[in-house]
């Protein structure tokens, strides 16, 4: 959401997706990642004090299959490439936490229409079947586009 | 389908394009009160902020 938005969301960690769960372990333990241990933690996530950065691992699958590989966004960086999920599966699963639960008000719709209104090259047709799949057809691209954004105070 | 690939600039130009084509100079940004966080991810951070705490007090 972060990279999508350009920081204009802040996130508080790193969700990330790997069936390959010990060679994962290894790759953040090498690169100075530690596992929080001890009573009443939970051990899904990472952390690293130097960075001040968490990283939660939070499927073996991309959205438990219904995410098309092929439109992951695979982003350039200086020493190597991070594959994003397509964002209007993003979009799509901020609104589906927001049909699941409405009582926490606006806060998964909003990142979501954030999103939608900063993308330029969005797959209506795709986001509208994901919308509809994440929501059980609760919800579609209508009930995004007429939610109005409210200023942060 | 061919996947697509970018860089953080390439990104960062595509939002500028966006909030210029809405007329916004920023995003006016949403509540994130981190109401959807699991149990796991509630503990993540609460351990990210002691840690950052403990560090601030040494």
């Amino acid at each position: 959401m972060e990279f999508y938005t350009v920081s204009a969301i802040r996130t508080g960690d790193v969700d990330l997706v790997t069936a390959a769960d010990d060679v994962f372990a290894l790759a953040m333990a090498e690169a100075g990642f530690i596992k929080p241990r001890g009573p009443g933690v939970l051990t899904r996530g990472w952390v690293h004090e130097a960075l001040d950065m968490g990283v939660e691992v939070v499927s073996s699958s991309l959205m438990e299959g219904a995410a098309e590989r092929g439109r992951i966004r695979l982003v350039h960086l200086k020493d190597g490439e991070v594959a994003f999920l397509a964002i209007e599966d993003m979009i799509a699963d901020r609104m589906g936490q927001y049909h699941a639960d409405t009582t926490h008000g606006d806060d998964m719709i909003g990142q979501a229409r954030a999103m939608f209104d900063l993308a330029e090259d969005l797959d209506q047709h795709y986001l509208t079947v994901r919308i509809a799949a994440e929501t059980h057809g609760a919800c579609d691209l209508d009930t995004l586009l007429q939610w109005k954004p409210k200023l942060q105070r | 389908m061919e996947t697509k690939t970018t860089t953080l600039a390439e990104q960062a130009a595509s939002v500028a394009r966006r909030l210029k084509a809405l007329g916004l100079s920023s995003y006016p940004v949403p509540v994130n009160n981190g109401t959807r966080r699991t149990e796991s991810k509630r503990a993540l951070l609460a351990c990210l902020a002691e840690r950052k705490e403990e560090r601030q007090h040494h």
